[in-house]
């Protein structure tokens, strides 16, 4: 018989069967478990450093880099008596470049192939699925390696280029094209443009709410896109902003500085980012279609609608509330798979640090790489939640 | 008004044939038809282009020569055996599993029987044509693309018998006890996967029955696969961990009620603070290190967590012996279970509280609910997403080849380097492809099959 007139806290060790106990107890064993690994790990890698004399601060920045960058938005943007720290945002740029080029080609890309993958033409369709399945069942890396070597890398040399209208020149040396060059009135027709914009937008939208009132028919899109148009086509006629700057071809290939050059290595990575991450972004734009009931393409047609206005006004804005979502991690995805970059010689922030890799400590490098594509995500993250939040039904 | 009569009333003719078929399909409206002859248009040329490419230009002999290094890199050959073993295995147990829980289609019976004819017909229809004279397609077909294809015989017909009977014994099986085949399967699994590993590993010395073969020599399509399957078996309980640890604590969420200017009040810092505490859960630290865990190699691209493992790990452990094969798989699993805990955590999420609930009801201690409750339904619903997350594994695993390992992408840039071969981009990235898209599509479609069959489904009452 055990005594019941003891209290039952009176036993000694009766905290041990505390579930509160036993909850802080176990979260600081694994606390001080990972704390000591962690330990144990951050001394082993710096007596190894320190042994192999490489130094760990973050001092290099400031020094020349010894090495050049060709890639940017002027020719040579960072030369060899550049600091690091020149280097990094050279590299940063660049990988901004390439992210914000393929994240909206490949979506256009995307959404005309999801469309196309549900059409009732069967050629049509067939193509689509055979696209997708081909890009998404091999590696992107595989894919890069082929469109530089195997496609871009064939092309005639830069000194006898094939002749695109333009003129523009195509090669292994990359595209050249004509580029404008700013003079003294470019700040003034940008302002009167975007001013003319803003004037196109206001009577637009003023319009299309007229319309919607009282069902007048306004040529609300027409007016708005015309006097955009007008204005622009006539304030660039009277100032004449820009002077066109044509490339030239020397004896070796095109001569730089004259028009705008985009290597190989950048018409790569972007063909293969926009290829590869359009695919996936088809199959989503497909099954956020489907989602939609198909009673509201029936409503839609018994009222009248084309096929095109079924789909940009019912069935596309109710499919990207089911499409955002899965969309951001495509563009997560986008923007940490444009560090393959440095596989086909695009100078973005992962080429640019295997590069210094070779002369200052990895360990310094890699955390600011890290910390770069980290608050690229997060940052591409917080806007599409943003978006996300927009776009999903308001229910008071 | 009159009314019709009901015998007048028919259905429209429903109008058959290929002639039919081919308005409602690609002749319904002018625009459709614009359509169908441009596609048809560009469609041909591609292929055209491609085949005339493949049958008259491309040299295949870059292949032939370095078949063995691009399926098993520097193994040694006499130990080649032991991979087709492994092989074998793997493809019985995924015809066994594909028995049990799959369906056959017509189709895919075709494409099976028609690939493995190809493979026979082709060398044999090449071996008519070898005296054909020189320069004349006959003789390329015979010099470059017969041995080819009698190369590959020998994988694909093993590949094709071994799924083909693992089917049949699945069948068999199913029709015997559902139950007990379903559940020996999984433990087939279970027990097959570190068999492999160590028949291909291997751990007696030079003269026992299975000598041991160092890590780096693995290479081609043999460390692609090790790779992904190690990854994918070490992942997994990693991620489900992860999950589990992102998922703990409570389920009520407190609200914190703020005042107006609460930030003027020291002790309602101190309120709103407790609140957050509380709210992370009963093990805050616990979900704290998960979420820092997930959400970090979630944000970074899988390059540079091998290009750091590669230069760090040795270092960190102190040991500069650890090979760079045994490093990519580290990495790899690390940054793979990142992924795996999110998707564990979406099956989990969208199970409904009422499972939970009951199980609670019925005095089960959180983790025996966890174990026999909430996680296998939560696997059970994520099926389809895991794979796809397999499969990006697989195709992820081709990034080693930037820290220079020779998985079967990185080995096929060193073939590239030989001098007899240079130039031959073509031939050996398409051969790479082929292979990848096999596997990938293949997987893909088992998972579709799954996912059609309702074996992925949460089971409903009734």
């Amino acid at each position: 018989m055990t005594d019941l007139t003891q209290p039952p806290n009176s036993q000694p060790f009766a905290f041990l069967r505390d579930v509160r106990f036993l909850r802080v107890t176990v979260q600081l064993a694994v606390l001080s478990v990972i704390v000591l690994l962690g330990i144990w790990l951050v001394g082993n890698t710096s007596e190894g450093l320190a042994r192999a004399r490489i130094p760990t601060d973050f001092s290099f920045l400031s020094q020349p880099s010894g090495f050049q960058i060709d890639e940017g938005f002027v020719d040579q943007p960072h030369k060899r008596t550049d600091s690091y720290a020149n280097a990094f945002v050279i590299g940063l740029i660049n990988t901004l470049r390439a992210v914000v080029v393929s994240l909206i080609l490949s979506t256009l890309l995307g959404l005309f192939v999801g469309v196309a993958r549900l059409s009732t033409n069967y050629l049509v369709r067939t193509l689509a699925i055979g696209y997708i399945e081909l890009f998404q069942n091999t590696p992107l890396l595989l894919q890069l390696f082929f469109i530089f070597t195997s496609v871009l890398l064939t092309l005639p040399p830069p000194a006898t280029p094939i002749e695109l209208p333009g003129p523009s020149y195509l090669s292994s040396g990359g595209l050249a094209t004509p580029n404008l060059i700013g003079g003294e009135n470019a700040t003034l027709w940008l302002v009167v443009a975007a001013l003319g914009i803003v004037i196109g937008v206001t009577l637009w939208r003023r319009l299309r709410r007229v319309r919607l009132e009282t069902g007048q028919v306004t040529y609300a899109a027409e007016i708005g896109l015309g006097v955009m148009l007008v204005v622009g086509v006539l304030a660039w006629l009277v100032l004449q902003p820009f002077s066109v700057d044509f490339p030239e071809l020397g004896r070796f290939g095109y001569i730089r500085g004259k028009g705008a050059i985009i290597s190989a290595n950048f018409v790569a990575i972007i063909l293969g980012l926009v290829l590869y991450t359009g695919a996936f972004i088809a199959e989503i734009v497909r099954s956020g279609i489907q989602s939609v009931p198909v009673g509201q393409w029936e409503a839609a047609r018994s009222q009248g609608f084309t096929y095109g206005q079924i789909l940009r006004l019912i069935v596309i804005p109710q499919a990207l509330r089911v499409m955002i979502p899965p969309l951001t991690n495509q563009y997560l995805n986008l923007a940490k798979n444009s560090s393959l970059g440095a596989a086909v010689g695009f100078a973005e922030v992962f080429g640019v640090a295997r590069t210094m890799a070779q002369s200052v400590s990895v360990v310094p490098i890699m955390i600011i790489v890290m910390g770069i594509y980290l608050s690229l995500s997060l940052i591409t993250a917080a806007v599409m939640n943003v978006l996300n939040t927009r776009f999903q039904i308001k229910t008071r | 008004m009159t009314s019709i009569p009901a015998s007048a009333v028919t259905r429209p003719p429903v109008e058959r044939g290929a002639l039919a078929w081919l308005k409602k399909n690609l002749f319904r409206t002018p625009f459709d038809s614009a359509m169908t002859i441009i596609v048809l248009g560009i469609g041909v040329l591609l292929l055209a282009q491609f085949f005339q490419w493949a049958i008259t230009q491309a040299q295949w002999t870059v292949i032939t020569t370095n078949f063995r290094i691009l399926l098993q890199g520097t193994y040694p050959a006499d130990q080649g055996g032991r991979l087709g073993l492994s092989v074998a295995l793997i493809t019985l147990i995924a015809g066994i599993s594909w028995g049990i829980w799959g369906k056959l289609f017509r189709a895919t019976v075709f494409a099976f029987v028609g690939g493995v004819l190809i493979f026979i017909i082709v060398p044999a229809a090449a071996e008519g044509l070898s005296d054909a004279p020189q320069g004349t397609l006959s003789a390329y077909l015979s010099g470059q693309l017969a041995p080819l294809f009698s190369l590959l015989r020998e994988p694909v017909m093993l590949l094709v018998g071994c799924l083909l009977i693992g089917y049949a014994v699945g069948r068999l099986g199913k029709r015997l006890n559902r139950k007990r085949a379903g559940r020996y399967t999984l433990i087939g699994w279970l027990v097959l996967i570190p068999i492999v590993f160590f028949l291909v590993r291997g751990f007696t010395d030079a003269d026992g029955i299975l000598p041991f073969v160092q890590t780096n020599r693995w290479g081609g399509l043999l460390l692609t696969f090790m790779l992904a399957f190690v990854a994918i078996v070490a992942c997994f309980p990693l991620g489900i961990l992860l999950a589990l640890g992102r998922m703990s604590g409570g389920s009520h969420t407190l609200e914190f009620k703020a005042p107006p200017r609460w930030w003027l009040n020291p002790l309602q810092w101190l309120h709103a603070l407790s609140i957050w505490w509380r709210n992370l859960g009963n093990y805050p630290i616990i979900k704290l290190l998960c979420i820092v865990y997930i959400e970090f190699l979630r944000g970074v691209p899988l390059v540079t967590v091998f290009f750091t493992a590669n230069l760090i790990v040795p270092l960190a452990l102190g040991d500069n012996n650890i090979d760079a094969v045994l490093r990519a798989m580290v990495a790899l699993t690390l940054f793979e279970a990142a992924y795996i805990a999110e998707i564990v955590r979406g099956g989990l999420q969208a199970l409904p509280p009422g499972q939970l609930e009951a199980a609670k009801a019925l005095g089960l201690s959180p983790v025996q609910a966890t174990l026999f409750i909430t996680l296998p339904q939560a696997l059970r619903i994520a099926i389809p997403t895991l794979v796809g997350q397999f499969i990006t594994m697989f195709k992820d695993t081709s990034l080693v080849a930037i820290i220079s390992l020779t998985d079967l992408l990185g080995i096929s840039r060193s073939v590239l380097a030989q001098n007899e071969f240079i130039g031959r981009h073509r031939e050996i990235y398409v051969f790479v492809a082929i292979v990848y898209f096999v596997f990938s599509y293949g997987m893909s479609y088992a998972a579709r099959q799954l996912e059609r069959s309702g074996s992925g489904a949460v089971r409903k009452l009734g």
